[in-house]
């Protein structure tokens, strides 16, 4: 696949190069808040992210806080490899592989999402994504089991 | 006269029949409209990859099986040179339990209704590879696995 098709607002420069950033922002992030520094400045401010079993982050702080830390908290070695891509106008698509370590247990699962771009920057992000490798991970792993349950809680109440 | 054809026709053309033999249940036309090497993956629920044309009919079959009334209704369709990428809502009515890994999810007459992605690729104007995303906690919990 890997390609781009120009038929939108968008370039194929500016999918690329957007394609390019995720990709390197994915490849080994050090901790959360480098992975957010490096995401960020390609982030409207409004930026709205749509994942499973979440309510939708809304913004580069939520983007912070609400998803990347709890997300390293629970794998530290979280990271993730570009399988293929495509984009259309303002709209790209990432197949991207993410690896990690809950405990001493390896987990592999994958991701489609979908970036819709303005200006060059993302606006919305939607996640489609089979989370199970990482549940499983989870529940094999019961010292994990407090940080996942403050992440599910922080939801909850987030939902409330 | 000038006339401009757009190099993605076939491409979106196929992508049409492609989405009504699944929205038919038709196996057959399905499978009409792959190649012989080609691969099947459900990113959903550690379900093993299906590949060669035998492998990913025995898949399809499994699922229509399951759901007789599968249907795929298109939320946006972007097609490329090579391949096409379907979002849609993938619902169905479960006809059997659905086994995943051992465990049996579902009774019969649960409704599903979850969000996916298709991503396809195509060579010499036939399917090669599908590789389907969805939402495997949300199929899980309408089919009561929670």
């Amino acid at each position: 696949m890997t390609t781009a098709t120009q038929n939108g607002t968008a370039t194929k420069g500016a999918a690329e190069t957007w394609v390019e950033m995720f990709t390197a922002g994915w490849a080994n992030p050090a901790d959360a808040d480098s992975f957010s520094d490096h995401f960020e400045p390609w982030f409207q401010p409004e930026i709205r992210m749509i994942q499973p079993s979440m309510r939708p982050v809304v913004g580069k702080g939520a983007f912070r806080e609400v998803f990347a830390r709890p997300l390293f908290d629970l794998v530290p070695d979280l990271h993730g490899t570009v399988e293929n891509w495509a984009a259309a106008g303002n709209v790209i698509y990432i197949e991207l592989r993410l690896e990690g370590t809950i405990g001493h247990r390896p987990f592999t699962m994958h991701t489609c999402d979908r970036i819709k771009l303005r200006d060059g920057k993302a606006v919305e992000r939607v996640a489609y994504l089979d989370a199970t490798p990482l549940i499983k991970a989870v529940a094999l792993n019961p010292p994990s089991w407090p940080k996942f349950l403050k992440t599910q809680l922080r939801n909850l109440r987030r939902r409330a | 006269m000038t006339t401009a054809t757009d190099p993605l026709t076939p491409i979106r053309m196929l992508a049409e029949r492609y989405g009504e033999a699944w929205n038919h249940q038709d196996l057959d036309a399905i499978m009409d409209l792959h190649a012989e090497d080609c691969v099947f993956v459900a990113h959903a629920a550690g379900a093993p990859p299906a590949e060669g044309k035998q492998a990913v009919r025995e898949a399809f079959a499994g699922y229509i099986a399951m759901m007789p009334d599968i249907n795929f209704a298109e939320r946006a369709l972007h097609a490329g040179e090579d391949h096409w990428v379907l979002e849609s809502t993938m619902t169905g009515t479960v006809e059997q339990a659905i086994e995943v890994e051992g465990e049996s999810f579902g009774e019969r007459g649960v409704r599903i209704e979850v969000p996916c992605v298709d991503v396809i690729e195509v060579r010499d104007g036939l399917v090669t590879s599908k590789h389907t995303y969805l939402d495997s906690m949300t199929m899980q919990r309408q089919l009561g696995g929670e």
